[in-house]
Formats: structure tokens, C-alpha cells, sequence
């Protein structure tokens, strides 16, 4: 087996897209004290109502982000693939307004959130390219708004597989022709706001149309561009390019 | 747990082979009401004139479990 890119260098490379890093910039990324960790899937990483102690970067292995109602319902409100740190938004906020947890077996570097705060204050480059970051999230959230309260099921669904497709795409991890989704159709349900009875027909309708197949937790796209019009994507909220300052 | 299965009955007929695990038989009730209200905000047309629509669901066994039937009646013209 190929050995894994460290965590921070992958966040390195997730930064940089978002902004140019000087060699020094990067090299205090590469620098922070991060202590690496294999979790099991399901694994919380922060809880609701708790103070965060650590950016979590994630190395290898799919997280989520969730919210639960009073009666226990819960909502799935973002996933994230690796090279993502999970947790910059709290980076400024003292308690936690969401859960995180792992949806697979996965490595995870815990960066202290006093370092990372320290890094930034002292890097204005770091600065904006985490502010990017948390803005990209917050443009994640509104698409992912709209596609839950307004788009049919069919729709819904298309589109998050776009859009899981693009951003491993652009992490350089394989993606554009298919790729590996560690999701059960009840947590696909609480991403989409729709019953597992609902996902799976709306699976089925998907690969009927030859929009996508399917083996086991493999979805393959065969071509992108009928995907994508059925999904009513398009990767503008993703914010690929440079952000100049 | 037992596995029902959620078969859609409108103008057209879609079997559910693949059935769902659920914990009980009143867990499918609810899981078959939210479903028909899903496919039906997604789509008010399914419910064609003077016909309704129907989740019906089954258990392993074939058996009925649970009907939801949706139908719409407009007012006579002239009424």
C-alpha cells in the first residue's frame, strides 16, 4: 500500500488552491503539532455544547457534520473528504453548535486549536486562505439549503453525487468517473432529507437512466455531463479558483 | 429486523424488490406515509383525476401491511 501524504500536506494543498502560499507559509502549516489518530467509523470528534480543542484534519476516510432535533431526528449538514479540516469554523467560537463524526474508519491529524489560532494571527496569507475556507463552507451550506428545500429527489440526489464527484476531483483523490461512497442509504436519507425507502428507489431510478452504476458502495458515473444536468450542478458555489486579494 | 417492501401504485406500477429493514410494522406505517408525502410534493400530478395513489406495502411474505392511498376530488363545474 502507497503511503498516505502527510495530513497537513494535504491541507497545505487544499489551502493553497484558495490562496498562493509563500514556502514559508507553508512550511508553518507543515510545522504545526498535530498528533495523528486511527478512528473507527462513527467516532465523534467534537460534540454539540462542547468547547472544540482541536482542528481536525482528516488524512484518509469520510466525515460528517450532524445536527439532531429535540426528538432525536438527525440531520446530516456537510461531508467531508480528506484534506479537509474539519473543524476551522470553530476556530473563533467557544462552543461547538454541531456534532462531527466519522463515517469511516479513518486518520485524522488533531491539530491544537490554540496553534492553529496562533498560525493564523501570524500568517496573513493563512489568514485569508481559512477564511476562504470557512466562507466555501458556509456556500456548501446554502447550496446545500436550497437543494433540500427545493429540488425534487431525484435531483437532490444527483446533485450531491456531483458534487462528492468534483470536490475529490479537485483533492486530486479520483472522482470524475466514479468513486467509492461509505454512505448507507439512511445516512444518505439524513444528507438528503428523504426516507431510505425514498433513496433507494431514487437510487435505482438513477441507474435505470444509466446516470450512474452502481457496485456495492462504488458509484461509477459513466458520463458527467447528463449527471450533472439531472443534478442541476453546477461547481460555482465550490469556489475553485485562486481568490485574489 | 423484518424487511417490508414499498410497491407504488398510481397510474403506473413500481415494485419494490429490494424492501427496506425496519423494526416493525408500525415503523413501516409511518416510513410509508412520509414516503407517499415526499413523492408527492415532488410531484402533485401523480394523483390523476378521479384516481388516487397508493403506497402500498408488503412483507416478506407478500402479505399486506399497510395501504396509504392520496386521492383528490374536485368539485362538479357548476356546483
Amino acid at each position: 500500500m502507497a503511503a498516505l501524504p502527510s495530513p497537513l500536506a494535504l491541507l497545505v494543498r487544499k489551502l493553497s488552491r484558495h490562496v498562493p502560499l509563500e514556502p514559508e507559509d507553508r512550511a508553518a502549516l507543515l510545522a504545526l503539532p498535530a498528533t495523528l489518530r486511527t478512528l473507527d467509523p462513527s467516532t465523534y470528534l467534537l460534540r454539540e455544547g462542547d468547547p472544540p480543542q482541536y482542528c481536525a484534519v482528516l488524512a484518509s476516510g469520510f466525515a460528517y457534520r450532524q445536527k439532531l432535533t429535540g426528538e432525536g431526528a438527525r440531520q446530516i449538514v456537510s461531508l467531508h473528504i480528506p484534506g479537509e479540516a474539519l473543524d476551522l469554523q470553530s476556530l473563533y467560537l467557544d462552543v461547538a453548535d454541531h456534532n462531527i463524526q466519522t463515517l469511516t474508519r479513518a486518520e485524522v491529524a488533531l491539530v491544537p486549536r490554540a496553534a492553529m489560532r496562533d498560525l493564523v494571527q501570524t500568517r496573513p496569507a493563512i489568514a485569508h486562505a481559512v477564511m476562504v475556507e470557512i466562507l466555501v463552507e458556509g456556500s456548501i451550506s446554502r447550496e446545500w439549503t436550497l437543494n433540500i428545500g427545493r429540488r425534487d429527489a431525484q435531483t437532490r440526489l444527483a446533485h450531491l453525487l456531483c458534487e462528492v464527484a468534483v470536490r475529490l476531483d479537485a483533492q486530486g483523490l479520483s472522482g470524475g468517473e466514479g468513486y467509492e461512497l461509505p454512505m448507507t442509504q439512511e445516512q444518505l436519507g439524513d444528507a438528503l432529507g428523504l426516507t431510505a425507502v425514498h433513496v433507494n428507489r431514487t437510487l435505482k431510478a438513477l441507474e435505470a437512466q444509466g446516470l450512474i452504476v452502481r457496485n456495492r458502495r462504488h458509484v461509477g458515473i459513466p458520463q458527467w455531463t447528463p449527471l450533472r444536468d439531472v443534478g442541476d450542478f453546477t461547481s460555482r458555489y465550490l469556489h475553485f479558483g485562486r481568490q485574489p486579494s | 429486523m423484518p424487511r417490508f417492501f414499498f410497491h407504488i401504485d398510481d397510474h403506473v406500477h413500481e415494485i419494490d424488490e429490494d424492501g427496506q429493514e425496519l423494526v416493525s410494522a408500525a415503523e413501516a406505517r409511518v416510513q410509508a406515509i412520509i414516503f407517499a408525502g415526499a413523492l408527492l410534493r415532488d410531484d402533485p400530478n401523480l394523483i390523476w383525476d378521479g384516481e388516487g395513489f397508493e403506497v402500498r406495502v408488503t412483507d416478506e411474505a407478500g402479505k399486506p401491511v399497510t395501504t396509504v392511498h392520496v386521492s383528490a376530488t374536485d368539485a362538479e363545474p357548476g356546483s
